[in-house]
């Protein structure tokens, strides 16, 4: 097999699965929303959803009934389908050739046949989950000023307890971004950190 | 791609670099793995969100916290207090599972069928 076919096997590869992150957020997002609408109406009573309601502000048509449920689904798959696109390119780009290095040294090493097991690269986990939580606390906070309620958002100012010095306006949400892309990245690598643990211990108990 | 699972022949290095890419583009999720981790990252999440409002001074009747508290809808015996930030953790570990495992298996699912399609593909043109 020529470079060229490798490299465009290799672009295929990424694009393949950067929609499939997309579906697979999308629709497991999606189906989050679609259910939590629909235990809200249930316990809810005579005013179901008063917190879940205030996702009205992002999606508009929203609200907390079991129409409102279909609208949440398709406003939730559209925003986790978007960031699960936006979470593996920048996971891929930031990666490089490391998460294929355990899988080179397994084919070096014994000449493997079957399907490898995945390994996360921590550093380029934790860059892309602390990315996208920047950009949707950006976004989300701009979106508050642009139509102009960004006084009146109380529960979103609720942020600035996690967040010092967040606060409903740009300056405020690139304050708060900064935390949150620290705290996203330290998840990240945790995720990454207990991930591989597993994976390798699993790989040991085989070899023994 | 069945050419591209055939590392029985010899290869350049830099073909075998390029080959172990794409195997790891295709590698299989762990679910367990994957579950845990998620699992694990979710639990402390929840948890430090409870304690950090507790550490605040906030409780289930005063402003801060009182938001938090109301998850208890969807998380009963959950509430903004010491013994609720370890039912929150226990809940975040629950859902972080769940979630992790779904997730690889979809993710495991949908490589399998692609992996398929492209292997059948290629035995429906090789044996045109």
């Amino acid at each position: 097999m020529t470079a060229n076919v490798r490299h465009q096997n290799i672009n295929r590869g990424i694009r393949f699965n950067t929609v499939l992150l997309s579906l697979v957020l999308g629709f497991g997002f999606g189906l989050g929303i679609f259910i939590f609408t629909h235990i809200s109406v249930a316990v809810g009573g005579a005013q179901p959803g008063r917190y879940l309601g205030l996702l009205g502000v992002f999606f508009p048509g929203y609200s907390v009934t079991s129409a409102g449920a279909w609208v949440g689904f398709f406003w939730a798959y559209l925003y986790a389908g978007v960031s699960g696109a936006v979470l593996y390119q920048i996971y891929i780009r930031t990666s490089g050739s490391e998460p294929s290095k355990q899988v080179l040294s397994d084919i070096q090493n014994s000449g493997m046949l079957s399907r490898p097991t995945m390994s996360l690269s921590g550093n380029a986990f934790g860059i892309a989950l602390g990315a996208l939580m920047v950009l949707q606390l950006v976004l989300s906070t701009s979106w508050l000023v642009i139509r102009g309620t960004a006084d009146e958002s109380y529960h979103a100012a609720l942020l600035g307890q996690y967040l010092p010095g967040y606060t409903v306006s740009i300056l405020g949400s690139l304050i708060g971004a900064a935390w949150l892309f620290a705290y996203s990245y330290i998840m990240g690598r945790v995720i990454a950190i207990v991930y591989n643990l597993v994976t390798k211990a699993k790989a040991n108990k085989r070899a023994l | 791609m069945a050419e591209i699972l055939d590392f029985q022949e010899p290869e350049p290095k830099d073909d075998q670099a390029d080959a172990a890419l794409v195997m790891s583009l295709f590698a299989r999720m762990d679910h367990l793995g994957m579950a845990l981790a998620f699992g694990v990252a979710v639990g402390i999440t929840f948890c430090l969100a409870t304690a950090i409002l507790l550490i605040k001074g906030g409780s289930a009747d005063a402003v801060v916290g009182y938001n938090l508290g109301t998850v208890s809808a969807f998380l009963p015996g959950y509430s903004v207090s010491w013994i609720g930030s370890l039912v929150g953790l226990a809940y975040g570990v629950l859902g972080g599972m769940v979630f992790g495992f779904g997730f690889a298996l979809l993710w495991n699912f949908a490589h399998v069928v692609a992996v398929g399609i492209v292997i059948l593909k290629a035995d429906w043109f090789d044996l045109a």
